[in-house]
């Protein structure tokens, strides 16, 4: 009997799904991680790629804190991520202007992915909740005036760093199942 | 035999006259020479070309089939002066004729940027990884 439920116990690890394995792409390892600093990047849209595993974004910069004129992809996440950050494709056209807040790729090609997006005269969104939390544990976030990640109440915080995740928990900010608890109680 | 003759008298006339040049241009040759070799924007225009070769990128273009199927891409270095290749081509997973990868290194025309692409093709469900290095000049 103990053999079989051995046998039972290895052949439900063996077939769990794949929610531990690794992301299909780190993108820390080309940006910088979570809590690295960012460039303000302005720009009016191309082309609009909505696609896995990636949705990519073509600008012509016009201005921030890189040179106007210049060619640069903004890349992102999957389409069923993007949508959890509360993104659409119909938010997306050519020919808007876009504001991003966003991490410059570590090998200095045109290339970015944004921290939080702006779209016209929309509000500046977060792309990213592991960042929210940081700056909200770092006491940031409220003065960034950036619009919280649709998913970012419930979220695991782990992503964020155990310093992030300590003071997120002293801050009152998880649940009893340690997850992120958004907007903060009253 | 008057032919042969003619032959013979012109071939000593084009004999002497270059012999003649040869020996009075000789000094003007090499005095021509050594103001090329010092003049600034001839060194400057055929001063050799550098070569150096570009690391790989850290991570691979990766295309996990179990999770998405489509094309990632990562821009590698301008294509004003260099030329990429594909240096890693990976393929994990592959579970039957239908499942079909692909690793490809192209300029990519908005950015101008060489690109290295892993593709997975709809209906797979294997995994891709592919990088590139790039050779540039200067």
């Amino acid at each position: 009997m103990r053999i079989l439920t051995l046998l039972l116990l290895m052949l439900t690890i063996g077939l769990t799904p794949s929610s531990a394995l690794p992301a299909h792409h780190n993108t820390q390892a080309e940006y910088g991680s979570f809590g690295s600093p960012t460039i303000n990047v302005e720009g009016r849209i191309v082309r609009v790629i909505w696609g896995n595993p990636h949705i990519a974004i073509e600008i012509e910069t016009t201005g921030g804190e890189v040179p106007a004129g210049e060619k640069w992809r903004i890349e992102s996440h999957p389409i069923r991520i993007m949508e959890e950050y509360g993104f659409d494709r119909s938010d997306f056209a050519a020919g808007d202007s876009v504001k991003l807040i966003a991490w410059k790729h570590i090998r200095n090609v045109p290339m970015t992915w944004p921290r939080a997006i702006q779209i016209n005269d929309g509000p500046m969104r977060s792309n990213l909740r592991f960042t929210d939390m940081i700056d909200i544990a770092n006491g940031v976030f409220e003065d960034l005036n950036i619009v919280p990640a649709g998913n970012l109440n419930g979220s695991q915080p782990g992503r964020a760093g155990p310093d992030a995740v300590r003071k997120l928990s002293e801050m009152g900010l998880l649940d009893d199942d340690g997850l992120m608890i958004w907007p903060p109680p009253r | 035999m008057k032919q042969a003759l003619v032959s013979a008298i012109v071939g000593a006339v084009v004999a002497v006259v270059v012999i003649q040049i040869a020996g009075g241009a000789g000094g003007d040759v090499d005095r021509l020479a050594d103001e090329l070799s010092n003049h600034e924007a001839l060194v400057t225009k055929f001063s050799p070309t550098v070569l150096s070769f570009t690391v790989d990128n850290v991570e691979d273009s990766i295309v996990d089939g179990t999770r998405y199927t489509g094309v990632y891409s990562k821009l590698l270095v301008s294509a004003e002066n260099s030329i990429c290749y594909l240096t890693k081509v990976q393929f994990k997973g592959m579970r039957g004729p239908d499942d079909s990868n692909i690793c490809s290194v192209e300029i990519d025309e908005f950015t101008g940027h060489w690109q290295v692409n892993a593709t997975i093709e709809e209906g797979s469900v294997s995994e891709a990884r592919c990088n590139a290095g790039c050779l540039t000049w200067e």
